[in-house]
């Protein structure tokens, strides 16, 4: 029964996947040891400009979906519309060549071997409670689809094994919703456009009754708001942001931890310091 | 600003920062008390751990984190949830005296 890790890469011209792919894959061989596998529609640029990268790879997949989506990318209080391609994370079941598999999100650097218990059965995980390193933040928007609707899972990091039948349901599911994302952010009153992993994840596991147990692990996270001021080994500090009245802006330091950044700017400069030392 | 409502704030930033690490470690300590065992996720607590002592079969029935009832080899998953509990408290206490010793909001930036 093999097993192994599912990345996803779709580059824009401003926010380098692949780059994000490659630290990530770094993280994931060192803590988890396990075969990793990369989608993406830049292989082309991934052999040109990482090429003493490649082998982090064992597996690299053609994948791409023709889309026009664009979303706001923040850095700290600036911010920039990019194109994002984000429409083929439910082609995970179709597209993977492991039977058992996690599927993470670039951003999300793995700094412990608690994912490796996910391998022990076959139920679909995914995880619903998250960790904020600002305890100020209060965004109910990252708790629920919308306002009045579902608690959101969130779709950074999952886990799937194609022997058990729900997985092949549930990815076939979440393409439908993908495919009907008109309809189906309306019945859930979500007040975006965007199609959004995560929402359209929620939306299938809500409908199929929730088949899904938790991963073994907690999802820290840190905004776009907030910004990563270095990467020293396995321990990431932060600029986190405030609105309190009087307070300034706070540090935060997490070490060891399974960590989803979603700064991709200062992500991005950090692991060019990071890999400039290797 | 007055110097002693300038003070005032600093040391208020100071305790804002180290009640998050304080927090952020508390979150990591429970995550690293999650164990898989024969497909049932627990959290391992001194409950389950003195529950499992009154445990007179060799194999028992426990009802794990998603309420799934999970049989267990009593002496095996005793041995295992015992033992990860203790590691993770060990990480905790450790990690928790390296914050607490830390006097300044940019010491908590140092290796």
């Amino acid at each position: 029964m093999n097993r192994g890790v599912l990345l996803f890469a779709h580059n824009n011209k401003k926010i380098d996947y692949i780059k994000q792919a490659i630290f990530c894959a770094k993280k994931i061989k060192k803590h988890l040891d396990l075969p990793v596998a990369l989608a993406t529609n830049s292989k082309n640029y991934l052999k040109r400009a990482y090429p003493d990268h490649f082998h982090l790879f064992d597996y690299v997949i053609d994948n791409d979906y023709e889309t026009t989506q664009m979303r706001r990318f923040s850095n700290g209080s600036l911010h920039q519309t990019l194109p994002w391609n984000n429409f083929t994370r439910c082609e995970s079941y179709d597209i993977t060549p492991f039977d058992k598999t996690l599927v993470i999100d670039t951003d999300f650097l793995v700094g412990n071997n608690n994912l490796l218990q996910c391998f022990k059965d076959n139920t679909l995980k995914i995880n619903k409670d998250i960790v904020d390193c600002n305890p100020q933040r209060g965004d109910t928007k990252l708790q629920r689809i919308s306002d009045s609707s579902l608690d959101m899972y969130w779709a950074t990091v999952f886990y799937f094994s194609k022997n058990n039948p729900v997985s092949k349901t549930f990815f076939d599911l979440v393409k439908h919703i993908r495919d009907n994302w008109s309809f189906y952010k309306l019945q859930y009153q979500m007040n975006t456009n965007h199609f959004r992993n995560d929402h359209a994840f929620t939306i299938a596991l809500h409908l199929l009754e929730n088949p899904q147990i938790d991963l073994p692990c907690k999802l820290f996270f840190t905004t776009d708001k907030d910004k990563l001021l270095s990467i020293n080994a396995e321990k990431y500090n932060f600029l986190i942001s405030t609105t309190e009245f009087l307070k300034s802006d706070t540090v935060c330091s997490v070490e060891n931890v399974n960590i989803h950044i979603m700064n991709k700017f200062t992500l991005m400069n950090e692991i060019d310091k990071v890999l400039a030392h290797d | 600003m007055d110097k002693r409502l300038q003070q005032a704030l600093d040391f208020s930033q100071y305790m804002t920062t180290l009640n998050n690490q304080k927090r952020l470690l508390l979150e990591k300590f429970y995550e690293n008390c999650i164990l898989y065992y024969n497909g049932g996720k627990f959290t391992v607590t001194p409950a389950l751990i003195s529950y499992c002592g009154t445990f007179i079969y060799s194999d028992e029935i426990v009802i794990d984190d998603n309420k799934l009832p999970i049989q267990v080899k009593t002496k095996d998953f005793k041995k295992q949830i015992t033992e990860h509990y203790n590691l993770a408290k060990q990480k905790y206490f450790d990690e928790y005296n390296k914050v607490k010793a830390k006097r300044s909001i940019e010491k908590f930036l140092d290796e």
